[in-house]
C-alpha cells in the first residue's frame, strides 16, 4: 500500500472506538456500578441515550404508552407536563406539543445501524454465520478465561491467548478448525487482521464497520475480553487477552466456518450486491418522537422531584428541638438501604445522632485476610490505594462445602461420591428448604474479616513493604485520613462518649450478582474493615493528639466502635467491643437495644415489599423471616439492593430528619459552616457523581431496557468461568443487572441536592471536569440549598438559578410504621405496577432534633 | 386395594388440571396446588412402598379397562408396580415436592408463573405414568408427555431465540429415541403376536420361545431399545442435547435434565429387561455405550467452564456407569445408583449460582499457580489433543448437525420442485385415487400390488421432508403435513383390511386441527405479520391465544394423546406387516418429521425473538 495514501482503515484506531464502546462491566467477584451508556456521557443526557439507541438498539426510555399509562394513573402529573413543554418549547407550542405527548401515535420500532453489513451472510449467502461460529468461540473463551470450574485448565496459560492457541494446535492431533487451510493461516505470523478482512470483507471502507459488527454480536465476551485487557486485576488467575486477538481469532474461525459451508470459491461479502457502508458512529438526529419522550421522562421525573423540594421546604420550617449532646452518635454509609435504618434509630433513640458518609470512611487500602492467596481493594473503584491491611491470628478456619466437590465430576471417583453425596444431598435438600441457615456455600458478608482476629493498622516500619504496599498507615497518615473525614461530615465537635461507625456488607444466597449488594464504596465488598481500621484510627491516642493540634477535640471518653449491618439479614456485628467497661459498656448495652428495636423495624419496612413476608406479623417473626431470606438458596430477592434510588443529599440531617423518604436518598453528612470556602466540599463530591450517579444510572438501564441492557431474569443463569453470567450453555454473557434487582425501581436520574451556597457548589464542580461533566451533561440533576435564604437552585445550562418550590401537599403521620402495613404490593412487576409501591414522602411529626 | 395404584398418576393429573383454573398472578393458589399434589403424592407413594413391603413385594398387576380391542389389536390400560417402579416413584415424588417448594419462591412474579407450574404438573403426571404403566402404549404416552414438556420447557423463555433453537434442537434427539421406542414395540407386537403386558414380560419361557426362535428379530428389539434409552439418557452418541437443554429456570433444569428426565432412559432399561436379557449382544452394546459415554462424558465434563454445563456431562457420565451396572446384572445396585445421582445432581443444579462466590473464595485461599495440573504426566500432545477434543465435545453436535440433519435437509429440499401447482393438483388426483382405490377394491385386490402402499409411503415421507424444509410459506408447510397424513394413511389402509373406525379415529383429531391451524396462521396474517419460515417471529408476544390454540392444533396433528388421532396412529402403525419394512422404514421417518416440521411451523411462527422492536427484545444470543 502506498503510505502517502490517507489510509482508509486504521486497524488500532478502529479497536480503541470498539473498546470505547463495548460494555465495560467487571467480573462479577468485582461488582462495580457504572453508568450502562458512559461511552456516550460526553454528550447531553438525551442525546446520548437516543444516539446509543439509534446505533445499537437499546431502549432507553419507557415505552410512549407506559408513560401514558403512567400518566392515566396520576404518577406524571399534568401541570408537570405543561410546565415542562413551556420551559422546553415555550406556551405558544404549548397546544401542539401537549397533543403530540399525549395522543400522537409512533412507530417505536428500532433499526440500529449496528449488525446490518453481516446480516448480508444470511441474506446473501444463505448461511448463519454466527450459529456456525459464536458456540465454540464462547466455550474456548471462556475455557481459557475460567478461574476454577473447570477440572482440566488450558494448557500453558501465560503466553497471550493467541499464541497458547499456536501452540497448542501445534502439537496436536486434533483441532478447532475444520480446514486446514485456515489452520496454516493462524500458524503464518505474516497473516494479519487486514488480511483477513481482505479475503471475508474485501473492500477496505468496510472493515471498520464489519468490525463494530462482530464485536458487538456478541458484545458481552468482546467486552470482558476487553475489561481484562485494560484491567488484569479483574481476573484473581491472570490470563493474558486483548480484543485485537480475540478479533484475529474469531476471523480465522470465520474463515474456516465460510470455507467449509462455501466451498473454495467465494467472493468476499463487499463484493456482493449489499448496502454501501455506514459510518456506526456517524452523527444522529432527533426525531420528534425522542423529543416526546424526553418531555415524558422529565415529567415523570419532576412529578417525583416537586414533592422532594416541597418536603424538604416545609421540613426544615418546622421547629427545632434545643441543641444538647446527644446520647451517641452513628455513621453510616451513605447508601440509601441505610436512609431507612438512620430514620428508625432516630425514632427509637431521639436523643442520638445518625450521619452519613461513604462506607470506606476515608481509609482506602488493600485487606488481605488470612491465609488468602489475593488482596482486595477496599475503597471506591477509581481509587488506587497504596496501603496495605493484613489479618492475623485468626483462630477459626473456613469450613467447605462437599457438595462443590471436584470428585463428584470425574468417573470413577465420581461413582463413589454420588452415592456418598447423593444422600447427603437429598438430607441437605430438606434442610434447606424447610430450614435455611447459614452455610460455607452461602456469600456471607460477616466472613469478610474474623471479628476476633487482629489487623495490621499502624505501620512499625516504613520499609515494611509487601506486594508492593506499604503495611498500615503511619500516624501522620491516619491523621490525615481521620481529619478529613470529620470535617468532611462536620462532626468536629459535641463528640457524645460511643461514636459508632456502621458500615455495611450483604448476605445472600445462590446469588452470582451478591457484590452488587455490598459496598459500593468498597469496591463491591463489605464494609467491616473499613469501619473497623477507621476506629483504631480515630481511637488511637497519638491520633488524637495530633488532631488535637490540628483544632479536632477528641475528648478522652469518647470511643469510636466500629460496627456492620447487613442489609439483606438485618443483622448487626459489632468489633473491638469486648474491651468496654464501665458507663462505656453500660451505654453501649443501651444503644446494642436500640439498634435492635430499630433494625426490627427495617425488617418491617423491607417486608412490605416481599410478597413471601406478611408484614402484619409480629414484629420478631418479620426479623426471622428477613432473616431467613438471606440463607435461603431458593429466594432470588434476598434483597432489593439499590432499588429505586433517586435522590442524593449533601448536607445537615436537619434537611432531611422527620422526612420519610422511602429509602431513596443517599444521605451524606456535610456542615456547610465547617467549611464556608467548600475546600472539604470537593473531596465530599467527588464520589457523588461516579457512585452514586453510577448506580442509579445502571438502574435505570437495566430497568429501561433488561434484555439488551440488563441481564434479564436471573432463573436460567449459568454461571461463566466464574468471570459472569449468561444464559444456557451457548450463550454471550450478560452483563447488567437482573430483573429481580430492578423490579421497584422507578427509572428517574438522580436528583443531588447541595447544602451550601449556589456559587461554592458551582466551584467545586468545576473543579473538576470529570466530576463537572456528569452535571454539565445532565446525567445527574443538582441543585444548591443555600443556608442563610432557604432558597433552592436548580443547576442548568452551567448555572444555578433559582427555583421555586411547588406548594406542598404533604402528608404528616404520626409515625410511619402504619403506611408499611397498608402500602400497595405490585401484581405484576410492570412499571405501572411497580411504581405503586414506591410511597410518597411524608412528614413525621413528633421527631426530636438533636443538633 | 391394589387399585388405589391409579393414585400415582391420577393425582398429578387432577393437580395438572387443577393448576389450570387460576391466573398468573395467583401465585399462591398455583403453587399451592403443586406442592399440595407431590407431598400428597410422596406420602402415598412412601405409605404404598412400605404396605406393599410388608405383603413380601409382590409384582402388582392390574388390568384396569380395555380402551380399544379389535382382532389383532387390544389398547389396554394395565397398571404396573415392582422394584423399579417403586424407587422411581419414590425418588420422583421427593424431588418433586423439594421442589416445589423451591419454586415458589423462585419463580415468584416470573410472567410464566403458572406455564411453569402447568409444564411441571404435566410432566409429573406424564412421569408417573410412565412410571406406573403396565404395557408400552401407556408407556409410551407418558414418554411422549415427557417429551413434549421437555420441549415447553426450554423453549420456557420463548421470547428468546436460543431457548427455542435449543428446544427444537433437543425435540430432534428425542425423536430418534421415540421412533426407536415405537419401532421396538412394533416388533415386540409382531414377535409375541400380542400387544404385551409387562407382567407378561416376566412369564420367561415365553420370552425366551420367542427370541429363541427368532434369534435376529430379539437383537434389532434390544438394539432399539438400547437406542430409545440412550437417546433418552443422553448417552453417546446422543449427549450433547442435555447441556443445551439448560435453558429454562434453574429449577426446571435440575428436575428435568439433572435428575429425573435424564434417568428415564435407565428406567427404560430396566423394565425391558425381560426382553434382552437373553441376547449376549444387547448386553455387550449396553455396556460398551455404558463405557464409552462413562469416559467420554467424564472427560468433556472435566473442560467444562460452565456451571450447569459441567454438572451435565457429570450425570451423563454417572448414567454411563449405570448402564454398565445395568448390563452386568447388577439392578439394585443401579437403582441405588439412580437415587443417589438424580439427588446429587439436583441439588448440585439448584445451588450452581452459589458456585460464583464459593468457588471464587476457594481460590482466594487455595489457588497455587505452581499447583501440576491433572493429567500434566501424559505427553503435551495427547493432553491437547484430548482438551481440544473435550471443548469440543468430541465434535458430537457438529457431526449430528452436518452429517445428519443437514442431509435430510438437502435430501429435502431437493424435492422441492415438488411446490408447483401442477405437482400439487397431482397429489390430489393420487389422493382420490387411493380413496377410491380403497372403497371399490375388495382388499385382497389391492394387496396384491404391494408397490402401490410403497409409493404412497414414499410420497408420504417426500411431502414432509418438504414440509420440513419449507423456508417460505407456513401455510403451505403446513398443508402437506395434512397431506402427507392423509399419504401416509393411504399407505397402510391400502395393505390391511382397516375398519372405517380405525380411519375415522385417525382423521377426527387430524382433519380439525389442520383447519382450525390453517384459521390460525391466516388470522396472525391478517393483522399484516409475516409468517414465513425463514426465521423465528415471536408472534406470541401479540397474539398469546392463538399461539396456545395452534399448538394445541399441532399436538394432536402429532398424534399426543389428547385426541383419538393418537389412537389411530397407534394402530395404524401396530398394522404395518412384519414383510413390509420398507413401508415401515418409510413409515417411521414420516413420524419423526411429523412432529419436527409441525412444531417447527410453532415455533418459527409464534417463538423466539419478536420482529417487532416497539418493546424489549433480547440479543439474538442471550
Amino acid at each position: 500500500m502506498n503510505n502517502d495514501k490517507m489510509k482508509v482503515f486504521d486497524l488500532d484506531h478502529s479497536i480503541h472506538e470498539i473498546k470505547h464502546y463495548l460494555p465495560s462491566q467487571m467480573t462479577l467477584k468485582d461488582f462495580v456500578h457504572h453508568n450502562t451508556l458512559h461511552p456516550f456521557q460526553n454528550e447531553k443526557f438525551y442525546e446520548g441515550i437516543f444516539r446509543a439507541s439509534k446505533i445499537f438498539g437499546y431502549k432507553v426510555t419507557l415505552q410512549l404508552n407506559d408513560y401514558r399509562r403512567l400518566f392515566k394513573l396520576n404518577r406524571i402529573k399534568r401541570n408537570v407536563i405543561e410546565r415542562v413543554i413551556i420551559n422546553r418549547k415555550g406556551s405558544a407550542n404549548l397546544e401542539y406539543w401537549l397533543n403530540n405527548v399525549l395522543t400522537k401515535s409512533y412507530d417505536e420500532n428500532k433499526n440500529p445501524r449496528i449488525g446490518k453489513l453481516r446480516d448480508n451472510w444470511k441474506r446473501v449467502y444463505k448461511i448463519d454465520i454466527d450459529l456456525l461460529v459464536h458456540p465454540l468461540l464462547y466455550r474456548i473463551l471462556c475455557a481459557y478465561l475460567d478461574q476454577g470450574i473447570s477440572l482440566w485448565n488450558f494448557p500453558d496459560s501465560d503466553k497471550g491467548f493467541l499464541e497458547i492457541i499456536r501452540s497448542m494446535e501445534k502439537n496436536s492431533a486434533a483441532s478447532f478448525f475444520r480446514t486446514n487451510k485456515v489452520r496454516q493461516l493462524l500458524f503464518d505470523t505474516n497473516v494479519t487482521i487486514e488480511r483477513l478482512l481482505s479475503r471475508i470483507v474485501g473492500d477496505e471502507n468496510y472493515y471498520e464497520q464489519y468490525l463494530f459488527d462482530l464485536c458487538f454480536s456478541h458484545r458481552g465476551w468482546c467486552g470482558m475480553v476487553s475489561v481484562i485487557e485494560d484491567n488484569p486485576n479483574a481476573l484473581l488467575i491472570k490470563k493474558s487477552i486483548t480484543l485485537k486477538e480475540l478479533i484475529h481469532f474469531e476471523l480465522l474461525m470465520e474463515l474456516d466456518m465460510l470455507d467449509l459451508e462455501l466451498g473454495k470459491d467465494w467472493k468476499p461479502l463487499a463484493e456482493n450486491k449489499i448496502e454501501p457502508h455506514i459510518d456506526i458512529l456517524a452523527p444522529t438526529e432527533l426525531t420528534e418522537l425522542d423529543i416526546v419522550l424526553k418531555i415524558w421522562q422529565d415529567a415523570f421525573e419532576w412529578s417525583y422531584y416537586d414533592d422532594v423540594f416541597s418536603g424538604i421546604n416545609a421540613n426544615i420550617s418546622k421547629p427545632k428541638a434545643i441543641d444538647q449532646k446527644s446520647k451517641f452518635q452513628a455513621v453510616f454509609c451513605i447508601d440509601e438501604r441505610e436512609c431507612s435504618i438512620r430514620r428508625h434509630i432516630e425514632y427509637v433513640a431521639p436523643e442520638c445522632k445518625t450521619l452519613g458518609a461513604p462506607g470506606f470512611f476515608g481509609v482506602e487500602f488493600y485487606f488481605k485476610q488470612q491465609g488468602a492467596k489475593f488482596i482486595d481493594k477496599l475503597c471506591p473503584a477509581p481509587v488506587t490505594p497504596k496501603f496495605l491491611i493484613k489479618e492475623y491470628d485468626v483462630e477459626e478456619h473456613r469450613h467447605e462445602d462437599v457438595i462443590f466437590s471436584e470428585n463428584s465430576h470425574k468417573m470413577v471417583k465420581g461413582f463413589f461420591a454420588t452415592f456418598a453425596l447423593g444422600f447427603l444431598s437429598l438430607i441437605k435438600m430438606f434442610q434447606t428448604t424447610f430450614r435455611p441457615k447459614m452455610s460455607p456455600s452461602i456469600s456471607d458478608a460477616f466472613s469478610h474479616m474474623d471479628k476476633y482476629g487482629k489487623l495490621t493498622v499502624e505501620n512499625q516500619n516504613l520499609t515494611d513493604i509487601e506486594d508492593g504496599l506499604q503495611v498500615g498507615f503511619t500516624v501522620d497518615e491516619m491523621t490525615t485520613r481521620v481529619e478529613n473525614f470529620l470535617r468532611g461530615i462536620g462532626l468536629v465537635d459535641k463528640f457524645s462518649d460511643l461514636v459508632y461507625i456502621v458500615s455495611h456488607g450483604s448476605s445472600s444466597a445462590n446469588n452470582p450478582h451478591h457484590g452488587a449488594h455490598d459496598c459500593g464504596a468498597c469496591s463491591g465488598r463489605p464494609g467491616c474493615v473499613n469501619a473497623r481500621v477507621f476506629c483504631i484510627m480515630a481511637n488511637h491516642p497519638k491520633v488524637r493528639a495530633k488532631l488535637s493540634s490540628n483544632g479536632i477535640h477528641i475528648p478522652d471518653s469518647t470511643i469510636f466502635i466500629a460496627a456492620m449491618h447487613d442489609t439483606a439479614s438485618d443483622l448487626i456485628g459489632y468489633y473491638d467491643d469486648e474491651n468496654l467497661t464501665g458507663a462505656h459498656l453500660k451505654l453501649h448495652n443501651d444503644v446494642k437495644e436500640n439498634f435492635e428495636a430499630a433494625l426490627d423495624l427495617n425488617a418491617k419496612e423491607r417486608s412490605r415489599r416481599f410478597a413471601s413476608i406478611n408484614t402484619l406479623q409480629d414484629i420478631k417473626k418479620v426479623r426471622k423471616a428477613i432473616e431467613d431470606r438471606s440463607v435461603s438458596l431458593f429466594e432470588p430477592r434476598p434483597e432489593l439492593g439499590h432499588g429505586t434510588n433517586t435522590l442524593a443529599i449533601i448536607g445537615r440531617r436537619s434537611l432531611t430528619r422527620g422526612l420519610f423518604l422511602d429509602r431513596r436518598a443517599f444521605l451524606n453528612s456535610y456542615d456547610y459552616r465547617t467549611d464556608l470556602e467548600g475546600k472539604y466540599l470537593a473531596n465530599v463530591m467527588a464520589p457523588i457523581g461516579v457512585v452514586c450517579g453510577g448506580i442509579n444510572l445502571e438502574y435505570y438501564f437495566s430497568r429501561v431496557d433488561n434484555l439488551k441492557l440488563g441481564c434479564g431474569t436471573k432463573l436460567p443463569h449459568n454461571v461463566m468461568g466464574l468471570v459472569g453470567v449468561a444464559n444456557s450453555s451457548d450463550g454471550d454473557l450478560r452483563p447488567g443487572l437482573p430483573w429481580q434487582m430492578i423490579e421497584p425501581h422507578d427509572p428517574v436520574r438522580l436528583l443531588v441536592l447541595v447544602e451550601h451556597f449556589p456559587e461554592v457548589v458551582l466551584k467545586v464542580i468545576q473543579s473538576n471536569p470529570a466530576m463537572y461533566e456528569w452535571y454539565k451533561n445532565e446525567w445527574v440533576h443538582i441543585a444548591a440549598f443555600h443556608p442563610e435564604t432557604k432558597q433552592f437552585y436548580y443547576f442548568k445550562d452551567e448555572q444555578f438559578l433559582s427555583h421555586h418550590a411547588e406548594p406542598s401537599d404533604l402528608v404528616a403521620v404520626e409515625n410511619v410504621h402504619h403506611i408499611f402495613e397498608e402500602a400497595p404490593e405490585m401484581i405484576t412487576n410492570h412499571i405501572t405496577h411497580a411504581t405503586f409501591e414506591n410511597l410518597p414522602i411524608y412528614q413525621i411529626e413528633n421527631n426530636i432534633e438533636c443538633n | 386395594m391394589q387399585l388405589v395404584i391409579i393414585t400415582f398418576f391420577l393425582l398429578p393429573l387432577l393437580g395438572f388440571l387443577l393448576s389450570l383454573a387460576f391466573k398468573n398472578h395467583q401465585e399462591k393458589q398455583i403453587s399451592g396446588v403443586a406442592i399440595a399434589t407431590s407431598g400428597l403424592h410422596m406420602i402415598f407413594t412412601i405409605s404404598f412402598f412400605i404396605y406393599w413391603l410388608t405383603q413380601g413385594s409382590p409384582t402388582i398387576n392390574i388390568h384396569l379397562l380395555t380402551i380399544y380391542k379389535s382382532e389383532e389389536f387390544k389398547f389396554g390400560f394395565d397398571l404396573f408396580y415392582d422394584k423399579v417402579s417403586a424407587v422411581y416413584s419414590i425418588v420422583t415424588s421427593i424431588i418433586f415436592f423439594i421442589v416445589s417448594i423451591f419454586s415458589k419462591t423462585y419463580m415468584h412474579r416470573e410472567s410464566g408463573f403458572k406455564r411453569f407450574f402447568n409444564h411441571y404438573l404435566l410432566f409429573y403426571t406424564g412421569i408417573n405414568l410412565l412410571i406406573i404403566s403396565g404395557n408400552f402404549e401407556f408407556l409410551f404416552v407418558g414418554w411422549e408427555i415427557v417429551g413434549i414438556t421437555s420441549f415447553l420447557l426450554i423453549a420456557f423463555y420463548r421470547e428468546r431465540y436460543l431457548p427455542v433453537r435449543n428446544a427444537m434442537k433437543v425435540l430432534s434427539f428425542y425423536r430418534l429415541g421415540d421412533v426407536a421406542l415405537v419401532g421396538a414395540i412394533w416388533f415386540c407386537h409382531h414377535l409375541f403376536e400380542t400387544n404385551i403386558t409387562f407382567f407378561e414380560l416376566g412369564d420367561t419361557p415365553l420370552l425366551y420361545d420367542a427370541t429363541h426362535h427368532h434369534p435376529i428379530q430379539g437383537i434389532i428389539i434390544s438394539l432399539l431399545f438400547i437406542q430409545a434409552t440412550a437417546v433418552k439418557s443422553a448417552q453417546l452418541p446422543y449427549s450433547s442435547w442435555l447441556p443445551r437443554a439448560m435453558e429454562g429456570p434453574t429449577v426446571s433444569s435440575a428436575v428435568f435434565y439433572g435428575s429425573l428426565s435424564v434417568h428415564i432412559g435407565v428406567f427404560l432399561l430396566l423394565r425391558t429387561y425381560p426382553i434382552w436379557a437373553n441376547v449376549d449382544a444387547a448386553k455387550f452394546i449396553i455396556i460398551f455405550v455404558g463405557l464409552i459415554t462413562a469416559t467420554i462424558s467424564s472427560f468433556i465434563g472435566k473442560v467444562q467452564p460452565t456451571a450447569k454445563t459441567q454438572i451435565a456431562y457429570s450425570s451423563i457420565s454417572q448414567i454411563g456407569l449405570i448402564f454398565i451396572e445395568i448390563g452386568l446384572g447388577w439392578h439394585t445396585l443401579a437403582l441405588v445408583h439412580f437415587a443417589a445421582n438424580a439427588f446429587l445432581r439436583t441439588y448440585q443444579l439448584l445451588v450452581s449460582p452459589s458456585i460464583m462466590s464459593y468457588l471464587i473464595h476457594e481460590q482466594f485461599f487455595k489457588y497455587d499457580p505452581n499447583k501440576k495440573q491433572v493429567f500434566s504426566f501424559l505427553p503435551p500432545k495427547l493432553y491437547n489433543t484430548l482438551y481440544m477434543l473435550s471443548v469440543k465435545e468430541f465434535n458430537l453436535d457438529f457431526i449430528w448437525y452436518q452429517y445428519i440433519w443437514l442431509k435430510f435437509k438437502k435430501f429435502g429440499k431437493s424435492f422441492h420442485f415438488l411446490r408447483s401447482k401442477i405437482a400439487e393438483v397431482t397429489f390430489f388426483i393420487l389422493m382420490l385415487i387411493g380413496v377410491l382405490f380403497y372403497l371399490i377394491f375388495p382388499i385382497d385386490g389391492i394387496q396384491k400390488y404391494e408397490f402401490v402402499s410403497w409409493i404412497y409411503s414414499a410420497i408420504a415421507l417426500i411431502l414432509i421432508l418438504i414440509a420440513w424444509t419449507e423456508r417460505v410459506s407456513s401455510v403451505r408447510s403446513w398443508v402437506y403435513i395434512a397431506i402427507s397424513q392423509v399419504f401416509f394413511m393411504l399407505s397402510i389402509v391400502q395393505q390391511h383390511s382397516f375398519e372405517l373406525i380405525h380411519i375415522l379415529f385417525y382423521l377426527s383429531g387430524t382433519l380439525g386441527s389442520f383447519i382450525v391451524g390453517i384459521w390460525c396462521l391466516k388470522r396472525v396474517k391478517s393483522e399484516n405479520n409475516n409468517i414465513s419460515l425463514n426465521e423465528f417471529h415471536g408472534h406470541i408476544y401479540e397474539h398469546p391465544k392463538i399461539a396456545l390454540l395452534f399448538l394445541l392444533c399441532a399436538l394432536t396433528m402429532i398424534g399426543f394423546p389428547i385426541s383419538p388421532t393418537f389412537l389411530g396412529l397407534d394402530i395404524m402403525f401396530s398394522d404395518i406387516e412384519l414383510e413390509h419394512r420398507f413401508l415401515l422404514i418409510t413409515s417411521s421417518l414420516t413420524f419423526i418429521f411429523l412432529e419436527l416440521s409441525v412444531l417447527r411451523i410453532y415455533a418459527r411462527i409464534f417463538l423466539g425473538m419478536h420482529l417487532k422492536t416497539y418493546h424489549e427484545v433480547a440479543f439474538r444470543n442471550s
